[in-house]
């Protein structure tokens, strides 16, 4: 078979399967020639010698029916090393087989071949050099005909060793990454090139609320709600390999979007080629300053908007009326309706002013202060100072009329001119009252307006002493004399002396008369006092609107009733795009994506008097800015409405931030409530300010409840709580386990994790508390600590009864054993030959039983578990030649011969019983199995590190097949049963094992018929002494 | 000492020179030292009760027993027992099955060592 590349963790191992179904197509590496379109045989020929010319990375051989090598290709050659004169009618199939290898042995596959037309799967095949390999092998039996009589087999491999290596790794190296995908607890992903995910961890589940079952295999694209910032990712990544902070839209499960930075890696293949992308989504960081920013954000000022008095008209460029404020209407005392429609010339007593009026407007796109007369329905004619601005474009072009009204104005200001008419010799056509005051102080004359302005007749005025006309007559005093002194006094404001609500503002200057005498003092007297200063500061007032409304930050939409913009600022103008000139005589609703709800903004803020914070997206700018209204409406004096003030704020920052800090909350709050620890936030007065719902369930009452009630209420210690908390804020962290209440008035244990959290300017906000529940836990571990304790107990009962047993045994053998050598020794008297012989044989047994104890007990500790090594120094020479005194007798029986080759100086550490256990078991198989007049060698020497015990003999020697068994529990070679050998089957077992538990091995070489020598290499100073290290030599 | 009589018997007859004295227990072991003095003794280290090394320490807790010979016996499975009886000031140890003759030679060897000093 051929290892897959892309195995993953699906296969379990990679252990290659030992035969695949027949039918498959021979391996791709052995496609040489299509049977489709096989050429000619000639050319067919040709291709086949140079295959078998050629050393090309497989092997290509033929065998007989046998196995043996009836062609041997160059590629063979150099895969196995045999040359094919070595090969050629000589060795067999079963010279590359490995005989260890566990799956079909080499007939096994001929057969199948024969059976199913070829046989194809791995084996591990031998080189010359003794070196084994996985070969990947295809063996296809040869005949001349389908059917007819069979000529061989052709058996092609492949060394493929590497590939299964090579997949082994990659299995281990998928685990691994398994691994640590897994223990994030953030989430993480992991996609190809194209975007299609491989590998999800849980925490990925949790975030996307689908199983990975699902989420393997889809596109990363279904993540995220907009592609770009996805696929700018993928770019980014392919040119930096690693990309942090990157911003993604998140689709979450319930359809609304949420918002993950991403941090992406480029993962590479070993030939660095890019070959996929890994992801770790998050985002807590920003999250604080977030909040403080759009805190800021959204501290929005709010305007107190001054209505104007003014009336609007539109007009087209024909001077028809288009439109008409509420303010218009009263001034012009026409309805709206007779109004609009009409020209405007209709109601001008002097048509031709007004349409030169029109015409300018039109010309030079607006003009100030223009004066206006029209008739009133009444008949009346009306003087009215105008603003107007052309506006529109060539098809929508009109313009607005501000009109105000000033007709008492101009009347005042004629009748006064009138009323001095006589003076104008004398004065300049003044509106002021005007007075002449001799030098004693007396005035001598006056005109009408002075003695309207003082309330007096003239005659009463003319003789009266100026400065009794005023309630401080110092200052009037003054007044004189800086005129007398200086020649003129000015802007002196004086009050009546019989009205002081008058303020009158005075200037005066010295007059003489015609021959140059100091004739008087000419004063003038003007009213300022509240009325007349209004409408002085009224024009200023406007103009200070103005400026205000041009130098603030924001926006400013003048709106009339019918929603027409006639008015706006210049950042009005920067924030829609359009000029001045465009904007105004617009419908407001057009500036905007969706009008309907700019209409609806106009209507509900004429309704209601304002608006505020109502958001409108732009057309302006590709429909992305968003702007904030407040609004306002403006009355005339007489409180009717005369439009809409509307303030503007381009919010898109904001709204985006807010966008993010709503998917920011959204994400940690996901992040809280996925939590399976109870979560709490608690604030410096150690209030809970924040939970999720696994503490919910814990405390048994809902997040509402919660919030704002103190942690240490839900501890039947509260005082444990209040430390935790107390040193939380002292180290900035804590971990400490608190017992809990459960709502049913239980007691549970949570092991808590807290750290304080500040805000971004390192203040000191409060505590994150994680609670883990962890009463099963100690549960848990009782009942370990409780099971491992009986386990002990167990053990120590076992250990105790094994130790009985071996005492209980001993004692009766050492009874038999001992009286019996006092037999053989004569104690007893004297014994017959007869005697002799019948003692030596129950003294062979019971030696032979006592071994068998000391193996069954050193089994059962092995079984067990709990066969210590006690080390002592141990000489090996004299525990052999004392376990050689014990087979003496069947030594001589069997007339063997035995050397020892034995270096008297080596001492080692080992444990002396089982020491004297393996030489025993080891000089027992070897008398068993070595027939009478044989040969025993044991020697044992000091090889490096090691001190190697070998045991020859020259007996029949094991069957190779059993060879690999020698060495397990209860196993008995087939030559036992054939020498009617006795024995457990436990002796090699207890060898291997003791020999392995002192860090050493054994191992067996043996030829049928020749012999067999088991070595054990024993380390002379073991590194992982048992227990007892501690121990003093024993002697 | 020993609490199998049939190697408490076996003792005696390997050692039928000298003069033996056999108990069944610690306690009856302890009595016996105290009324014979003698020249060794032999302990079973695994009985029933008092094991043979709580009557090791006992005897060399004693001035008038401090130096008396005492010649362990042991199942193979109990080294560190042998290992703590020498620490405890015993003088040999034998393993059960133990060969007789060899429990002869070493009594009379621990005897000879200690008779002198």
């Amino acid at each position: 078979m051929a290892a897959s590349k892309r195995g993953g963790g699906a296969r379990g191992g990679a252990q290659p399967q030992p035969a695949q179904p027949a039918r498959d197509l021979p391996p791709p590496w052995l496609r040489i020639v299509d049977p489709e379109q096989v050429p000619d045989q000639a050319s067919l020929l040709e291709l086949i010698a140079d295959a078998l010319g050629a050393p090309i990375g497989f092997s290509l051989a033929g065998i007989n029916p046998e196995g043996r090598f009836l062609l041997w290709s160059a590629g063979s050659a150099d895969m196995y090393g045999y040359s094919a004169r070595e090969m050629l009618g000589t060795r067999s199939l079963a010279d590359i087989s490995d005989g260890q290898d566990r799956r079909p042995g080499w007939r096994e596959c001929l057969d199948a071949a024969l059976k199913q037309g070829t046989w194809h799967g791995t084996s591990t095949h031998v080189r010359k050099d003794g070196t084994r390999f996985q070969a990947d092998t295809l063996i296809t039996p040869v005949r001349h005909h389908p059917g007819s009589g069979l000529l061989g087999f052709l058996v092609a491999s492949r060394d493929v060793s590497e590939e299964i290596g090579d997949s082994q790794r990659l299995t281990e190296d998928n685990l691994r990454q398994h691994a640590i995908l897994e223990s994030s607890r953030l989430p993480l992903v992991i996609a190809d090139l194209s975007g299609t995910v491989e590998q999800v961890n849980a925490a990925a589940e949790n975030l996307t609320g689908q199983p990975r079952e699902q989420l393997a295999g889809s596109k990363l694209a279904g993540w995220f709600s907009d592609q770009r910032p996805l696929r700018e990712l993928q770019r980014q990544l392919l040119r930096e390999h690693d990309v942090t902070g990157f911003e993604l839209p998140l689709r979450v499960p319930d359809g609304r979007p949420d918002g993950v930075t991403g941090d992406g890696t480029l993962l590479l293949d070993p030939q660095g080629r890019p070959s996929g992308i890994a992801l770790r989504l998050r985002d807590l960081t920003d999250i604080r300053r977030l909040r403080r920013e759009l805190d800021e954000t959204r501290e929005f000022s709010r305007q107190v908007i001054d209505a104007a008095s003014d009336g609007l008209l539109t007009l087209d460029p024909a001077g028809v009326i288009t439109g008409v404020s509420e303010h218009a209407t009263r001034i012009s005392g026409y309805a709206k309706d007779e109004l609009v429609g009409s020209r405007l010339t209709d109601y001008a007593p002097d048509p031709g002013q007004v349409q030169g009026m029109i015409d300018g407007t039109f010309r030079a796109g607006s003009l100030r202060d223009h004066r206006l007369a029209l008739t009133t329905s009444d008949g009346a004619v009306r003087q009215l100072l105008a603003q107007t601005w052309a506006a529109g474009t060539r098809h929508t072009r009109r313009m607005f009329l501000l009109i105000r009204d000033v007709t008492e104005r101009i009347a005042a200001r004629e009748r006064t001119a009138r009323e001095t008419a006589y003076n104008r010799g004398l004065i300049e056509a003044s509106v002021d009252g005007l007075a002449t005051v001799d030098f004693r102080g007396y005035i001598s004359d006056v005109n009408a307006r002075m003695c309207e302005l003082m309330g007096q007749a003239r005659e009463d005025l003319v003789g009266s002493s100026f400065t009794s006309c005023f309630t401080d007559p110092g200052d009037a005093a003054e007044v004189m004399n800086r005129a007398l002194v200086d020649g003129k006094a000015t802007n002196y404001e004086l009050r009546h002396a019989g009205h002081p609500g008058v303020a009158l503002s005075v200037n005066a200057s010295l007059f003489r008369d015609s021959a140059g005498e100091v004739a008087g003092v000419f004063v003038s007297a003007r009213d300022v006092s509240e009325q007349s200063r209004l409408q002085h500061t009224l024009a200023g007032q406007e103009a200070y609107n103005r400026a205000l409304i041009e130098s603030s930050a924001e926006a400013f939409f003048a709106i009339s009733q019918d929603g027409v913009i006639s008015d706006v600022n210049a950042l009005a103008s920067s924030l829609t795009g359009y000029s001045r000139q465009h904007l105004v005589g617009r419908p407001f609703g057009d500036l905007f994506v969706d009008p309907a709800a700019a209409k609806r903004v106009v209507s509900e803020a004429f309704e209601n008097g304002q608006v505020t914070g109502h958001e409108l997206t732009l057309v302006a700018g590709g429909g992305g800015t968003v702007v904030s209204f407040n609004a306002g409406v403006y009355r005339d004096p007489a409180g009717q409405t005369q439009g809409l003030l509307a303030a503007a704020r381009d919010i898109t920052a904001q709204k985006q931030l807010e966008d993010r800090l709503r998917s920011q909350q959204y994400y940690t709050r996901s992040l809280i409530e996925a939590n399976t620890d109870a979560l709490v936030v608690v604030d410096l007065a150690g209030l809970i300010a924040d939970t999720n719902s696994a503490m919910e369930s814990l405390v048994g009452r809902p997040r509402e409840e919660l919030i704002g009630t103190q942690i240490t209420d839900y501890s039947p210690e509260p005082a444990a709580v209040a430390d935790g908390v107390s040193q939380t804020l002292r180290d900035g962290h804590a971990n400490m386990e608190i017992p809990a209440l459960r709502p049913d008035g239980s007691t549970t244990v949570l092991s808590i994790n807290a750290s304080t959290f500040t805000d971004s300017g390192g203040k000191l906000q409060g505590i994150i508390a994680a609670g883990r529940d962890i009463t099963e836990r100690k549960q848990l571990e009782e009942l370990q600590r409780r099971m491992l304790d009986q386990a002990q107990a167990l053990d120590q009962t076992r250990a105790d009864f094994v130790s009985q047993v071996s005492h209980e045994l001993r004692s009766p053998l050492t009874s038999i054993l001992g009286y019996l050598e006092m037999l053989d020794g004569g104690r007893a008297g004297r014994l017959n030959p007869e005697q002799e012989r019948v003692i030596g044989i129950v003294q062979r047994s019971g030696q032979r039983l006592l071994a068998l104890i000391e193996d069954l007990l050193l089994l059962s500790r092995i079984e067990a578990g709990t066969l210590r090594i006690e080390l002592a120094e141990v000489r090996p020479a004299a525990v052999i030649e004392e376990v050689r005194e014990s087979f003496l007798p069947a030594i001589q029986d069997k007339r063997l011969r035995l050397r020892l080759d034995l270096d008297r100086g080596i001492t080692m550490q080992a444990d002396a019983a089982q020491f004297e256990r393996v030489v025993a078991n080891l000089i027992s198989n070897a008398v068993k199995f070595t027939p009478p007049g044989g040969q025993l060698r044991v020697s044992c020497v000091r090889d490096g590190p090691d001190v190697v015990l070998e045991v020859r003999d020259s007996g029949i020697g094991i069957p190779p097949d059993e060879q690999e068994r020698l060495f397990t529990r209860f196993f008995r070679s087939s030559i036992s049963s054939a020498l009617e050998a006795r024995g457990t089957g436990l002796g090699l077992y207890i060898v291997k094992q003791v020999a392995e538990g002192h860090g050493g091995g054994v191992s067996a070489q043996s030829a049928p018929g020749e012999g067999s020598a088991f070595i054990v290499r024993l380390p002379a100073s073991p590194q992982t002494p048992g227990p007892a290290d501690q121990k003093e030599a024993a002697p | 000492m020993d609490d199998d009589a049939e190697v408490r018997d076996l003792v005696e007859y390997t050692l039928e020179d000298c003069q033996v004295r056999t108990a069944a227990n610690g306690e009856e072991a302890l009595r016996a030292v105290a009324g014979s003095q003698p020249d060794v003794l032999i302990l079973d280290i695994m009985m029933p009760g008092m094991s043979g090394l709580r009557v090791l320490e006992l005897l060399r807790a004693d001035p008038v027993t401090a130096e008396l010979p005492v010649i362990l016996l042991t199942a193979k499975a109990q080294e560190t027992d042998v290992d703590r009886g020498f620490g405890m000031g015993a003088d040999d140890y034998v393993v059960k099955p133990f060969s007789p003759l060899e429990l002869a030679r070493r009594v009379a060897a621990v005897a000879a060592r200690k008779k002198p000093a």
